[in-house]
């Protein structure tokens, strides 16, 4: 019978505690755990963050990790937000318009949100000082399903869904009123967004029903081009980061990561979830709301070369 | 690879720590089952922790068809309109591993 020194030259190591990750490939016997484990070059891991207070789906996003945002979303349709420290979720002032399938950006005490898609493809912008909403200018399409990039005072309202029919339209924000900016190259709802006003990225998405994308465009403040295709094609899901260095996760457990040119897979959700918020950066995430349970899950970006256990069958 | 199931119910921060997702894999499926890798002490110690019930897969597997049969359920009663609604879907029934 071939031994694994045999195979390889060398014995397997005993240790008696882990030792830090090594080369990818090495493989250890922990005396003290009385297990057998491999070291693998791993991108990313998720944990879990603190539950939010009720279902939450189509909601809009902004933040980080540990100062975040999350307003309106069904079901049902509510005018509700709620703010994350990192632990916990706690009531925020109420939005003006209760809606599903509005966007965000910005952060958690200077926030945007627009757009709706339930109960209609809706207009409405409100601005958020951390305690409390007040109107925007209208979006000039009332759509829903959109996606966004940007702050409050620079922000950017991404395709969606101005009823039945997707939309390529781009609106940009500055604080008070919207403007045209370029069109999608393909009209697109249910996509995500990342990045800032003059350099954002959009990807994913539905462009007919039961129909998902995994194109991603770029906008450098005039025009969409081409970028590199998710390896998953999907809608529903999220996106925050910078348009070289952006994060997608969400519609399933699937996370990617973009640099620029390409997607990468990288460590997966525990809970799959449709229609989430993503806010933060590639490498220090937050994946809230949802379709499914109030799950909240924390994302920590990089390359690391991590211990795993050993499961013999 | 084999797995094992659990219920448990997540209580957020915590439940699951990056020193935990980073040394197994663990995926949540309806009605609080969690699956993890058979004979993966790690994932046996986190199981341990969160006080969870270990469930063969029959028994994993009838908690989650009765939690995809409730969903199902509803998504039937809705009205027409609202099922042709791009965002409202048929759950899919699950098969574990």
């Amino acid at each position: 019978m071939a031994t694994y020194k045999g195979i390889n030259g060398y014995a397997v190591q005993t240790v008696a505690s882990d030792p830090s990750p090594g080369d990818p490939g090495q493989v250890f016997y922990n005396t003290t755990a009385k297990t057998f484990e491999y070291t693998i070059s791993q991108n990313g891991a998720w944990a879990t963050g603190g539950n939010l207070p009720a279902y939450k789906r189509m909601a809009a996003g902004a933040g980080t990790q540990t100062a975040a945002l999350l307003a309106g979303g069904g079901e049902p349709v509510s005018n509700a937000s709620f703010e994350y420290d990192g632990t916990t979720w706690t009531a925020g002032g109420n939005l003006g318009t209760a809606r599903e399938g509005l966007a965000g950006c910005g952060t958690q005490t200077v926030a945007v949100v627009f757009g709706s898609r339930t109960p209609t493809a809706g207009v409405l912008t409100e601005e958020y000082d951390g305690t409390t909403w007040t109107a925007g200018g209208n979006l000039g399409t009332g759509r829903g399903a959109l996606a966004s990039a940007g702050t409050q005072t620079t922000a950017l309202g991404i395709g969606g869904e101005t009823g039945p029919a997707r939309t390529t339209a781009t609106e940009e924000y500055n604080g008070t009123s919207w403007t045209a900016g370029g069109n999608l190259a393909t009209a697109t709802a249910m996509l995500a967004g990342a990045g800032l006003q003059t350099s954002a990225l959009a990807f994913g998405g539905q462009i007919n029903p039961g129909d998902q994308v995994g194109t991603t465009e770029e906008y450098d403040g005039t025009s969409w081009t081409a970028g590199g295709s998710l390896n998953t094609a999907r809608a529903s899901l999220g996106g925050c980061g910078t348009q070289t260095v952006a994060l997608a996760a969400g519609g399933g457990t699937y996370t990617e990561e973009y640099n620029g040119t390409s997607w990468t897979n990288v460590a997966s959700m525990s809970v799959g979830k449709n229609w989430p918020i993503l806010v933060g950066t590639q490498t220090s995430a937050l994946c809230a709301g949802g379709e499914g349970p109030t799950a909240t899950e924390e994302f920590t970006g990089g390359l690391q070369n991590v211990n795993k256990t050993i499961s013999f069958s | 690879m084999a797995y094992k199931y659990c219920t448990a119910e997540n209580w957020g921060k915590g439940f699951i720590e990056i020193g935990e997702s980073s040394r197994f894999d663990i995926s949540g499926l309806p009605g609080n089952v969690w699956r993890i890798p058979a004979n993966n002490k790690d994932a046996n110690l986190w199981v341990f922790k969160v006080a969870g019930s270990f469930k063969t897969k029959s028994e994993a597997q009838a908690i989650v068809d009765a939690e995809v049969a409730k969903a199902q359920a509803a998504y039937d009663a809705l009205p027409e309109d609202q099922k042709n609604n791009s965002l409202n879907r048929r759950p899919e029934n699950i098969v574990l591993e």
